[in-house]
């Protein structure tokens, strides 16, 4: 009875050992899904055996609400440090590093990250992963930094074979096409992602210069024709006149009665009812004129 | 300054953009005319077809992701590959240099099917499949 207990306890706690440090179980990961940390892994795996270098991961985040978590893999499986594995096991390593830190939300600090890609003896360096363009600090702060990190170590091992410190690996395409294998979503128009942005800050800044021309012009009260003389443009706003001729001159003259002219007695030309209007206008009088050598008594 | 000289000025503007937009007319181009331009061919057969080059992956990756952004990528141990609206371009090495593989979109698939798939494919960008994890706590 007692041995049969012992065996029992035995079984069971050789399990639990099994299952707490097997490769391919999930760990608990502040940066990678379970499964995709195993993946990770496993890819590493490929590439390290046939490469003869250890690669790993190791991304600490640092959050003031959730504390500082840890997040490690290597080519032996995800959970496991580089540093858990000495020569001659791990020779050669190459082991990207990064350091997320993430502020509270009342803080009116921004929330940062560094990166950096150490080989050990020697191996590729974090300036030939910034050459492929897949990790900046906007990354690894951002949504997709499980994404990020997945593709800058998944890289690891063709950037190794790139600087010559391990055998290139290549990859064999299918022969057989899947008639079932298709992409679903749509990526995008080729020629906007290319130029879009090029093409917005022309158009913008062409629409900016005609909108301050027209401002120009509005405020400066110009016309199309005189930007092409030489004399200098006016810039008052008062009403434009006319020195042409006495015609336009006589338009701009206050309305009103004329002052007449005075002219010599007996010399006029007018007929005589327009003499009499006139006289009747200047000289008001409630007697009759009288003219003795026009009218008969 | 004189109105004279504002209106110079928003020429100037004027000019600027437009001489932009007709670089970036003008630059603009396929990903099949640029590794037609850059690249030996090695081989083809209608729409798949093979270019070598003495660079490593990594440098020929850099000029290609810069010359022609792609929509999105995929790294593996064995080569790099970028995705665009109709084609797939996968980088593999070769020897001391590199292959360029380029197909259109579904023969491309299929024929990088255990490098893309479950990554590229059923969703709406980058990431999009992937399962995806994180502290989710930044701002």
């Amino acid at each position: 009875m007692t041995r049969g207990w012992l065996r029992t306890a035995t079984v069971c706690a050789g399990t639990l050992l099994v299952l707490a440090t097997g490769p391919g179980i999930a760990h608990a990961d502040v940066v990678f899904d379970p499964a995709d940390a195993d993946e990770l892994a496993a890819i590493l795996a490929e590439a390290a055996e046939g490469q003869d270098i250890c690669y790993g991961w190791r991304v600490q985040v640092y959050d003031p609400d959730a504390g500082s978590d840890l997040s490690v893999g290597t080519s032996f499986g995800a959970g496991s440090q580089v540093s858990d594995f000495g020569p001659p096991l791990c020779a050669t390593t190459v082991e990207f590093f990064a350091d997320i830190t993430y502020t509270s939300e009342s803080s009116e600090a921004e929330d940062s990250a560094t990166y950096n890609v150490v080989s050990e003896p020697s191996g590729p360096t974090k300036q030939d992963l910034d050459e492929l363009d897949i990790v900046d600090e906007g990354g690894l702060v951002g949504d997709d930094v499980d994404v990020v990190v997945f593709k800058a170590v998944a890289a690891l091992p063709q950037l190794a074979a790139d600087v010559g410190v391990a055998r290139p690996i290549e990859a064999t395409p299918e022969t057989g096409v899947d008639p079932d294998a298709h992409l679903t979503d749509s990526p995008g128009s080729d020629f906007w992602r290319q130029v879009g942005t090029m093409l917005l800050w022309g158009l913008a800044l062409l629409v900016a210069g005609i909108v301050f021309g027209g401002y120009v012009m509005r405020s400066a009260h110009l016309r199309p024709r005189d930007l092409w003389r030489r004399t200098p443009a006016r810039t008052g706003s008062g009403p434009r006149r006319s020195t042409v001729d006495g015609k336009a001159k006589s338009k701009i003259r206050p309305s009103g009665r004329a002052k007449p002219k005075a002219r010599p007695p007996g010399r006029s030309t007018r007929q005589p009812d327009q003499v009499t209007d006139v006289a009747t206008d200047q000289h008001p009088s409630p007697e009759p004129r009288r003219d003795a050598g026009s009218e008969k008594e | 300054m004189s109105p004279r000289k504002k209106l110079l000025a928003a020429c100037g503007i004027s000019g600027i953009g437009l001489v932009v937009m007709v670089v970036a007319l003008v630059s603009s181009g396929g990903i099949r005319d640029y590794l037609d331009g850059h690249y030996s061919r090695s081989s083809g057969t209608g729409r798949s077809v093979v270019y070598t080059s003495t660079s490593t992956p990594n440098v020929v990756y850099s000029q290609i992701h810069s010359a022609r952004p792609p929509s999105d990528t995929q790294f593996d141990p064995s080569g790099y590959f970028l995705r665009y609206s109709d084609d797939i371009v996968a980088i593999t090495a070769n020897g001391s240099g590199s292959r360029i593989y380029i197909d259109d979109e579904r023969h491309g698939f299929a024929r990088w099917l255990p490098y893309v798939g479950g990554t590229w494919g059923t969703g709406g960008g980058a990431g999009e499949n992937f399962r995806g994890g994180g502290p989710g706590s930044g701002k």
